[in-house]
């Protein structure tokens, strides 16, 4: 994954090892979201052909990721040899751990938080010595507090902590839909200079929300669309993702999904 | 009230729908763990969304830990027509996650009967797909309410000297080695008639939420009804007839289960 050409991939799903070794030509780098199974059969042979981008669960970033976290995350930085660690700008658990969601789950934008992810993530970064980037989650319930805008929290944040934007656009095109928003403005406003790597993803609709959500599917033409337009915009951007993690992804979405992508952007790879 | 005490307070509600339903309606339970001015702030939010937001958070939740911990049933599913899945598609599901509190073991109680009786196929419905069916559902149901113990996200504490059980085990007796039975799907292969055999198991979730399974031969049992938290492992081992060093070692790895305190 060096130099300056686009990497283009997904992520890696198990029970897809034999259609992802087969789509090897569309295929520069895999996302892991879940360390191997000791028995999985294709692991080792996914580490030999493809660049391996570290995309788990490393810690919340609101607190700091210290004793075995740390050790963990430099453990899969090692086994996946990743150029960059990647973590949500998330907040799935309280502070004392007692109430968890274990889904993606955004902050709240406040001034407060902001100081906490800007030192913890900066502190993860240094501690692991490889850039870090850091993906936000959509925003569907707005509390009615003083709180910064997005783009600004973002901006501050990816200036102060010294990390990677990892933009998902399907994420930030439901953020200003459930904004009301026009999702290119939304998206123009945000710090597109510190954007790195970029996720694509499907949207399906989801029955408890009303409202679409990322889905195992093929993204749409809208968000390939955007996806360019941050591409244009993204001088550092160095790896483009088809996020789909998903027992239910099945392999002719993963390929129809991965070459969709290549379409628009294999000129740059 | 600043922005983490305020989503402190916003995940509370989230994942418990009776302090949820409690908040809203102008009430503080002391238990809780929502203060006054949060309380007011989740008042004035959008409650349509926030019903919404605890549904989708429930569902999937539940959906991940049904996929992850009824695994061997899933794997099976073309072949039997029963799928643990179809259980989170219906109303009964629904009400349960409308009621529920994540995490908690009542709730894994509530989903795991769902899903179970999904795949029993309900009351006079079809037999059993495999002779092993019925124990492979008592293991997974078993693994998956084991799960639903408390959470911890930052480093364990210093272990205690005088060992406690965890409340939070659960011991299991099956007439197939369903460990074996899985090993055998997983590769495959015809199940092995070896694998009709009386085996008891121990399940126990570390505080990461990692389940582990282990065989509980009789000593191992004996061991773990002895530690009851008043007796250090000195103090144990002549009256278990066992060596100091081979049970510290027992004990050591019972602590990295979960399955003692």
């Amino acid at each position: 994954m060096g130099g300056a050409k686009l990497s283009i991939g997904a992520f890696y799903n198990p029970h897809l090892g034999e259609a992802t070794l087969a789509a090897e030509g569309l295929l520069d780098h895999l996302a892991m979201a879940d360390p191997p199974r000791a028995d999985d059969p294709w692991f080792p042979r996914m580490r030999e052909r493809f660049a391996l981008l570290l995309h788990d669960f490393l810690g919340q970033l609101s607190e700091p990721v210290e004793g075995s976290a740390l050790e963990r995350a430099r453990s899969l930085l090692a086994l996946y040899r990743s150029p960059w660690a990647a973590e949500h700008l998330q907040r799935v658990h309280t502070s004392d751990g007692a109430r968890f969601v274990d889904y993606v789950f955004p902050p709240l934008y406040t001034e407060d938080l902001l100081g906490d992810y800007v030192r913890n993530a900066r502190a993860l970064r240094e501690a692991l010595g490889v850039p870090l980037a850091v993906e936000p989650i959509p925003t569907y319930l707005r509390l009615p507090v003083e709180q910064l805008e997005e783009a600004d929290f973002l901006r501050r944040f990816y200036a102060e902590s010294g990390c990677d934007f990892l933009l998902d656009v399907a994420h930030e095109w439901l953020s200003a839909r459930f904004a009301g928003r026009s999702p290119r403005a939304f998206l123009e406003a945000l710090p597109l200079e510190a954007v790195t790597e970029i996720h694509v993803a499907g949207t399906v609709p989801d029955p408890e929300l009303g409202e679409p959500w990322i889905g195992a599917e093929v993204p749409g033409e809208e968000i390939l669309d955007l996806a360019e337009l941050v591409a244009d915009r993204a001088p550092r951007l160095r790896a483009v993702t088809f996020d789909a993690f998903s027992t239910s992804l099945r392999a002719e979405t993963l390929v129809e999904g991965v070459r969709r992508i290549r379409e628009r952007f294999g000129s740059r790879a | 009230m600043n922005g983490r005490s305020l989503h402190d307070a916003l995940l509370r509600v989230l994942t418990d729908a009776p302090l949820r339903r409690a908040v809203l309606e102008g009430s503080l339970p002391a238990e809780g763990g929502v203060g006054p001015a949060e309380a007011d702030a989740l008042r004035r939010s959008d409650r349509d969304r926030l019903e919404r937001m605890a549904r989708f958070l429930a569902r999937h939740f539940y959906r991940e830990r049904v996929v992850r911990l009824f695994a061997g049933t899933r794997a099976l599913a073309a072949r039997t027509g029963r799928d643990p899945l179809s259980a989170i598609e219906g109303p009964a599901f629904r009400a349960a996650i409308a009621g529920a509190r994540l995490g908690s073991p009542e709730s894994a109680d509530a989903v795991a009967g769902l899903v179970e009786a999904a795949l029993r196929g309900g009351e006079g419905g079809p037999t059993a797909p495999f002779p092993f069916w019925s124990d492979l559902l008592r293991y997974e149901g078993e693994f998956f309410r084991a799960e639903a113990v408390p959470r911890s996200w930052r480093a364990a504490p210093e272990p205690s000297h005088r060992p406690r059980r965890s409340p939070w085990i659960r011991i299991l007796d099956l007439d197939w080695d369903v460990p074996a039975v899985l090993h055998a799907l997983r590769q495959h292969a015809e199940v092995p008639s070896s694998a009709r055999a009386p085996t008891r198991l121990l399940f126990a979730a570390s505080p990461s939420g990692k389940v582990h399974v282990a065989r509980c031969p009789d000593p191992l049992l004996r061991l773990l009804e002895a530690l009851d938290g008043t007796r250090t492992v000195e103090e144990l081992a002549p009256t278990l007839g066992a060596e100091r060093t081979a049970l510290e070692t027992t004990v050591a790895r019972l602590r990295e289960m979960g399955a003692v305190l």
